[in-house]
């Protein structure tokens, strides 16, 4: 079945969910399929951009395959009324799972269903390969910062305007590009190395507290070795965003960022994520030729590779930072360290 | 019997804010002192894990003050 199929038939489905039933949350079982297709049909209709969700025995097939780890709340009748979900998403490390689609039928919104929902699904935290999770939460509103907080994750990055206001249309609550704050929890880790590029020395510490990792702080090479380097690029054309890696570092580094922008400035594009993984002596090299090139501080990105991750950005749209909604003090500060060191790269350019 | 101070604790272990904690006056609603309905159930989960009791839905509508929480907590032990 694919996508328009799906919503043929949940389009002829005209059953409704009654008011009031009791329920239990469970662990996803492929029989839970047709009940989450229904609810992301009920809640955001047919314009949910995942297909999964909407197709019954694909989501039983990335469950049982360890993609997606969903937990449901069902009522006595099989039917889902709230869901949320660990899923494997940009992060190379395969165990970092990010926490999200969460959503629950608008009259089962005064129950405690997707808090039952969420107290299980971090039962799997530290279990079933599932080391650690981290989540985006936009910041046009503070529930999903509450949320994330609630679930003990701490802030340690943040993504000014990062989405446009169209992708949270349901939610009738953002104007222009959205911004998101990044929460991480690490409950399976390891000693590690972090190479800490000269740039950020002082602000690693800051992002790193209270996150209980074990990391030897090393200070990185700022030479990059000879070669031509390669750029991962992942284009989000939709949201008008680059999330790009760089996976060999190379002397013409320089000359393959200036091309890449104005390939995506053609496109219109808002936004160019570079992910640069800490675990390599190199990373301090990256990390300069991306400053000199006009990007900015995103945050720590901690096991992002297994090792951790540094995010680094560069926006062709000024971001509102007075206009985004920040929950905690961690979080009010470290929108403060990513807005001085923007305002920082945008005066030396 | 469970203290005032274990469960403002719990408060702020869910992410209420201090400021808000620090003022909450025990026999009055929650809801009436800042803390909204993403904290409730959030609040009322938090008190089931630490103090192993079992709050239903309907249970939870009735516990508005931390004074019912403690009389609760005291009855389901």
């Amino acid at each position: 079945m694919d996508r328009s199929e799906a919503l043929r038939l949940l389009a002829l489905d005209r059953r409704s969910v009654p008011e009031g039933q009791e329920y239990t949350a469970a662990y996803f079982e492929p029989a839970d399929g047709p009940g989450v297709a229904r609810l992301f049909y009920a809640v955001y209709g047919d314009g949910y951009p995942i297909d999964t969700y909407y197709i019954p025995e694909r989501l039983a097939e990335e469950n049982r395959r360890g993609a997606i780890r969903s937990v449901v709340a069902r009522t006595s009748g099989g039917d889902v009324i709230s869901h949320v979900a660990f899923y494997r998403s940009s992060p190379p490390n395969p165990n970092l799972y990010e926490y999200g689609v969460g959503l629950t039928l608008p009259s089962y919104r005064s129950t405690m269903a997707f808090y039952r929902v969420t107290q299980l699904l971090m039962k799997l935290l530290g279990q079933d390969g599932i080391d650690g999770f981290y989540g985006e939460a936009v910041c046009n509103h503070i529930i999903t910062q509450k949320l994330s907080k609630q679930a003990r994750a701490l802030e340690t990055a943040v993504e000014p305007a990062l989405m446009p206001a169209r992708a949270y249309e349901t939610e009738q609550s953002a104007a222009g590009r959205v911004g998101c704050m990044v929460y991480f929890r690490v409950a399976r880790d390891c000693r590690r190395k972090l190479y800490a590029p000269v740039l950020y020395r002082n602000e690693l510490p800051i992002l790193m507290d209270g996150l209980n990792l074990d990391r030897e702080l090393v200070v990185s090479d700022a030479a990059i070795p000879p070669g031509d380097g390669e750029i991962e690029v992942k284009r989000f054309d939709f949201a008008g965003l680059a999330r790009c890696t760089v996976t060999t570092p190379g002397a013409r580094l320089a000359g393959r960022l200036a091309g890449l922008e104005e390939e995506l400035r053609r496109d219109d594009y808002a936004l160019i994520q570079f992910f640069v993984d800490l675990g390599k002596p190199w990373s301090g090299g990256v990390v300069e030729q991306l400053g000199k090139a006009g990007y900015s501080l995103g945050g720590l990105l901690p096991t992002w590779f297994g090792d951790d991750g540094l995010l680094m950005q560069k926006h062709f749209v000024d971001p509102d930072f007075a206009g985004m909604k920040i929950f905690s003090e961690r979080g009010r500060g470290i929108v403060e360290m990513v807005r001085k060191d923007w305002d920082k790269t945008k005066v030396e350019l | 019997m469970a203290t005032i101070k274990e469960l403002k604790e719990l408060m702020l272990n869910i992410g209420v804010k201090n400021e808000i904690v620090a003022g909450v006056d025990p026999a009055r609603p929650l809801s009436l002192q800042g803390v909204d309905s993403v904290d409730c159930p959030a609040f009322a989960i938090a008190v089931e894990e630490h103090f192993g009791v079992k709050i239903s839905d309907a249970d939870s509508l009735k516990l508005k003050t931390l004074n019912d929480f403690a009389n609760y907590i005291t009855a389901a032990r």
